[in-house]
């Protein structure tokens, strides 16, 4: 095989393995919005709690602790945090007017909230955590780490769990229901304000699992969560705004651009080429790959 | 929030408050003795002052929800500082240099995204903070120093008088009138024909858009013109602190900026102001509380929104709605 041949397809799968914790990320947005038609700005504190609640664990049961464990601690926590956070910070605002925008403004100073807690409680130094599985296969040439199969497999399992939620249980409809028509949603019956904290436990479960999935590769530090944050609402933005399907290709999509820039031009441009990505897809496409809504 | 709906386009009730406030202002030197340390913060209270209410003029009046106000800020100080640092223009030139470059950015950021709704100018510019941080983090290639640094930034000269960094009275003398100045800007920007159009783009959008009143032309200008500004103060406060860093992007910069407005009410013109010069000096009476002072911040915000809607200026919308209130009681016992 020609080496560069074998070079693309390596960037290949660093790049799904990349777009598929992206695409969790992304998903718990585009979730809130779909429900809240806001942006929640904490998003990426939830990615960093993750991560370190997942500490937390490790450092109280010591190292062999499985990460099954992890996960059946961890999960509950994440999704408390988030229902509490919505008790909190969005419901009492919901019966002003503007709320959309006042929310995003709670949101924001939750995140400033959050991330100085973690900077208080665990310290300024970056901690890291073991990855799921050592060791890597080798297909034909080309090797393949099994953290990042592992991570591949679990992210995807968990997209499918939510559109399966989202499509056949009773209260995955009734997070639709209110996504496409809030006050329609109300008139049937359906409780919205438990919908809103649904999603967002939901969202915040989502990105601790990404948090938890990547402090193995990039580390845990009490701002961290502001990359991730910042790369999946240009995801859910190039997927289109309320399109689950738009944001599970916008992040496989970026993904592979981030791995091919990371392995032809460098890390740095990561960043600046995704927002001319955004920023070209904004212009021709205002509504994103696949945007339902206006 | 958003625009007062009482909004008036006079306030000569207020003018003896400014006055008095302005000569106050002007001998504060005096009255404190020339105290370095007081006179510090009332020079960051004036940066902080205009680019909060610059931030006021583009949230509050023109209904642009941009979180890009801190980056525009930012891109002023590096623009000046590697100005002056790589090109060796003076600091004169180099801060109304920088305040159109950063017009030019704000310019071509407000292009695209200015067409959006609210909520995703918000992130568009957001993003591009995010992007900020990590050009400047990574800026070598531009003479940035490792880690986001530019440091021995050159002083003010005036006719060979250099502003000395170690007394800050001629800093805080030109803070004032920059202070001043922008402020005036704005006041005038608020009550001349965009503003008017702004006026009316809010009360009846659709008779406003048939009598061919461009809202996105307008939302440009003033989105440029606001950039300008916060570029000029960035520059200012790049020759006054001398060593700036990438760390004017971190979120407790932005939350303090966010609160000066909200604390100020948004719309609301010189609020945004006064909450600067609260902020700033509360901040600083806080210093004991370390890092748990960013939790009291965010606290705090999150209790201004939801108990203060209108900030300390829409203060006197709720005595006026008391004493209505009061008065409809009145008749109702009276009947």
């Amino acid at each position: 095989m020609d080496p560069w041949v074998y070079k693309i397809l390596s960037g290949l799968i660093d790049g799904l393995t990349i777009g598929s914790v992206y695409a969790l990320i992304a998903l718990g947005l585009a979730l809130v919005f779909g429900v809240t038609r806001t942006f929640n700005f904490a998003h990426g504190s939830f990615f960093t709690w993750g991560a370190y609640f997942a500490w937390t664990i490790q450092k109280a049961f010591g190292k062999e602790i499985s990460h099954l464990v992890i996960f059946a601690i961890v999960i509950p926590a994440l999704y408390s945090l988030g229902w509490v956070f919505e008790k909190i910070v969005v419901r009492p605002l919901r019966k002003s007017t503007n709320w959309l925008i006042i929310v995003m403004l709670t949101t924001l100073a939750s995140a400033l909230i959050l991330d100085t807690t973690a900077l208080v409680v665990f310290g300024p130094l970056t901690k890291s955590i073991p990855p799921l599985f050592e060791g890597r296969v080798m297909i034909g040439q080309i090797a393949i780490s099994i953290n990042d199969l592992s991570i591949f497999i679990i992210a995807i399992l968990i997209i499918s769990l939510l559109t399966l939620f989202l499509n056949k249980t009773r209260q995955g409809t009734a997070m639709r229901a209110v996504a496409q028509d809030l006050d329609g949603a109300n008139i049937v019956g359906i409780y919205s304000d438990k919908i809103f904290g649904y999603s967002l436990g939901i969202s915040a479960v989502l990105a601790g699992i990404a948090g938890i999935l990547l402090a193995p590769k990039y580390f845990i530090s009490p701002m961290g969560g502001w990359t991730p944050y910042i790369k999946s609402f240009i995801i859910v933005f190039l997927g289109g705004l309320g399109s689950f399907k738009g944001a599970v290709c916008a992040a496989f999509i970026l993904g592979i651009i981030e791995a091919m820039v990371v392995l032809y031009i460098s890390t740095v441009w990561v960043m600046p080429v995704w927002f001319v990505v955004l920023l070209i897809i904004l212009i021709f496409r205002p509504k994103g790959l696949f945007g339902i809504w206006e | 929030m958003g625009i007062n709906p009482n909004y008036k386009m006079s306030g000569s009730k207020n003018r003896n408050f400014c006055i008095a406030a302005v000569l106050f202002l002007l001998f504060i030197p005096a009255i404190t003795l020339n105290n370095n340390y007081l006179m510090h913060f009332l020079v960051l209270c004036f940066i902080w002052g205009v680019t909060a209410e610059a931030w006021n003029l583009i949230m509050g009046y023109a209904g642009i929800f941009s979180f890009g106000q801190i980056a525009f800020f930012t891109i002023g100080a590096f623009a000046a500082g590697l100005l002056s640092l790589q090109l060796g223009v003076s600091p004169w030139l180099g801060m109304p240099l920088a305040g159109l470059i950063t017009a030019c950015v704000g310019f071509l950021i407000g292009l695209p995204s200015l067409r959006l709704k609210g909520e995703y100018i918000a992130l568009v510019t957001y993003a591009l903070h995010m992007l900020l941080g990590a050009l400047v983090f990574r800026g070598k290639a531009i003479g940035i120093e490792t880690g986001g640094f530019l440091w021995n930034i050159p002083s003010l000269t005036f006719f060979g008088y250099e502003f000395p960094r170690n007394a800050v009275i001629s800093w805080y003398y030109l803070g004032l009138v920059l202070f001043l100045l922008f402020l005036l800007f704005i006041y005038w920007i608020i009550h001349s024909p965009i503003g008017r159009a702004f006026v009316a783009l809010r009360d009846a959008e659709p008779l406003a858009q048939s009598l061919g009143i461009d809202q996105f032309k307008y939302k440009l200008i003033v989105f440029s013109l606001s950039a300008f500004i916060t570029g000029v103060m960035g520059a200012f406060y790049a020759y006054y602190v001398a060593v700036i860093s990438s760390r004017m992007l971190g979120l407790d910069f932005f939350v303090k900026a966010l609160i000066m407005v909200l604390l100020g009410g948004i719309g609301r013109f010189p609020g945004a102001a006064i909450g600067a010069f609260i902020i700033t000096i509360g901040y600083e009476a806080m210093r004991p509380l370390m890092s748990y002072r960013l939790i009291v911040l965010g606290i705090f915000v999150i209790l201004t929104i939801i108990y203060l809607p209108g900030g300390i200026m829409g203060g006197t919308d709720y005595l006026e709605k008391i004493r209505k209130w009061r008065q409809k009681n009145k008749e109702l016992l009276s009947q």
